[in-house]
């Protein structure tokens, strides 16, 4: 509940922190925003022409159905990647007033949903371009994105903490994203490629996999996702997001005089 | 009644205050995997048990030599940690830390970082929006207010720190080593500003300085911190006295 009020309480701070950090990353480069479209747009390129051409997949609308995956997955790693070095990096502002720990990855997940919502519109786009027939399982498209948010949040509150005390996770964490990248199924359907039970299972036990096969049942498919499954995952998000906040408060006090 | 008058006028109220650091050098996973040596925790005291009131509108000056625990309490009493052991009441007021400013995030703009670190230290962006062009005007930055801080000199870093915090006025100040921001002319402007404000009937003020005369004019009261416990805590001509008579007696013992 301290946290729903330091919520409210830093929002504003949050978000135009997070309109600060756009603003500079704009002003910064050369071709400023369109970088956030070229990314993953010639990511999206570059596996479509592995595994579209030279793989040879048959899944439908191979290039949209790459670039939903990247959408998702890159939010993720990205979120992941960040807090590792979250507190570390913002030091210059936790080693001279209280501010609570986890609205620093409030803020930088703001910044990273707002290049997702750029990456949401070109797979609109893409789906006007390619026809792609919808119905009503689209209502399920912002419950899951919600359970996602909820899941990147959580696990992240943890690589906070331990970001702090394990100076060389990073690297770890480098090795273990382009393990998950591989078999999370970004260019591939997870369920389809692996032999039979264990597809099923790492469609269901990976989260992130499961998510993004989620949106991809929904936005492509126009199926309708596993609410069980999702109801599930948005519980365990939860109590994982209370855990991590317990630990981060319990040490954060720890925190200015270990960096 | 007169109770209640009392706790009102009461700013700060410090009881037992104890802080300590972990010396833990911070875990690798691969210093763990080839040498084995895990971090020994070794835990150092930094302040040892300090008790003291400050009320409403008075101006306290800490004194103490290098590494006697005068900036981790400032620290503590800015909320930067809490704590160990006892407690710092605040009694709900705002508290900024004049000196360092609140932290600036280098790649942004020096107008960006104002509302930041207005947002930090409590205010409301309109709040902040009608202070803006005093700042700017006191920090003397001209077109650089628009610039990424990265791109400032040492000099015009501190004075914009310095003008956010002091026209963005809190109800506890606490001034570390302040008096030395940017160039001479410079100085004298921040050196009236800080007057002006310490002046304020409302404002409770904690100065840690060396400057044994700056103390003695500013300060209605002075605390002596030595290795981490409360030396003397009283008037500023007793206590900075003795502060000074330690210090020379020290150095005629060859310490």
């Amino acid at each position: 509940m301290k946290f729903f009020k330091e919520m409210r309480k830093y929002w504003r701070f949050a978000v135009y922190a997070a309109k600060s950090d756009l603003q500079a990353e704009v002003a910064d480069s050369y071709l400023n925003w369109l970088w956030w479209i070229i990314e993953p747009l010639s990511a999206m390129l570059i596996y479509t022409l592995v595994f579209g051409v030279v793989f040879k997949s048959n899944e439908m609308y191979f290039p949209l159905f790459i670039f939903l995956g990247l959408t998702v997955w890159d939010f993720f790693s990205r979120c992941v990647t960040s807090s590792v070095n979250l507190i570390r990096g913002n030091q210059h502002i936790i080693s001279k007033i209280y501010l609570p720990k986890h609205i620093l990855l409030v803020q930088r997940m703001l910044v990273l949903a707002f290049k997702m919502l750029v990456c949401w519109i070109l797979v609109v786009t893409m789906m006007i371009w390619y026809h792609v027939p919808v119905g009503i399982n689209l209502l399920y498209f912002l419950p899951i994105l919600a359970v996602f948010f909820t899941f990147c949040f959580a696990v992240s509150l943890y690589f906070i903490h331990f970001g702090v005390y394990v100076s060389d996770l990073s690297n770890l964490i480098g090795i273990v994203l382009n393990l998950m990248f591989y078999v999370t199924g970004i260019f591939y359907n997870v369920q389809k490629s692996f032999p039979a039970p264990f597809g099923y299972l790492a469609q269901r036990l990976n989260p992130v996999a499961h998510l993004i096969f989620s949106f991809r049942k929904v936005l492509l498919y126009n199926e309708r996702p596993s609410c069980a499954m999702l109801v599930i995952w948005f519980m365990i998000s939860v109590a994982l997001a209370a855990g991590g906040l317990r630990l981060i408060y319990r040490n954060e006090n720890n925190y200015v005089k270990m960096i | 009644m007169i109770l209640d008058d009392r706790m009102q006028n009461t700013a700060i109220e410090a009881k037992d205050v104890r802080i300590s650091y972990k010396l833990m050098r911070t875990f690798s996973i691969q210093r763990n995997l080839l040498k084995r040596d895990a971090g020994t925790a070794e835990e150092f005291e930094a302040v040892k048990g300090v008790s003291f009131t400050i009320n409403r509108g008075e101006i306290l000056g800490i004194v103490g030599k290098n590494g006697s625990g005068k900036s981790t309490l400032l620290r503590a009493i800015a909320g930067v940690f809490s704590p160990n052991v006892g407690y710092i009441d605040l009694k709900g007021n705002s508290v900024s830390l004049l000196s360092l400013g609140v932290g600036f995030k280098d790649t942004l703009t020096g107008r960006n970082n104002i509302y930041l670190s207005g947002m930090l230290l409590g205010f409301s962006e309109q709040e902040i929006r009608r202070q803006e062009e005093e700042i700017i005007k006191f920090a003397e930055l001209g077109k650089f207010i628009d610039m990424p801080v990265k791109t400032y000199s040492s000099g015009m870093y501190s004075k914009l720190a310095f003008s956010i915090t002091s026209n963005l006025e809190t109800d506890i100040m606490l001034v570390d080593e302040v008096l030395s921001v940017g160039d001479e002319h410079f100085q004298k402007k921040s050196m009236d500003k800080m007057e002006s404000l310490i002046k304020d009937k409302d404002r409770t003020v904690i100065i840690v300085s060396h400057s044994i005369d700056t103390l003695k004019d500013l300060c209605d009261r002075v605390l002596w911190l030595d290795d981490g416990v409360v030396r003397e805590i009283g008037k500023p001509e007793v206590v900075l006295e003795n502060y000074r008579n330690h210090g020379l007696q020290l150095m005629t013992e060859g310490k």
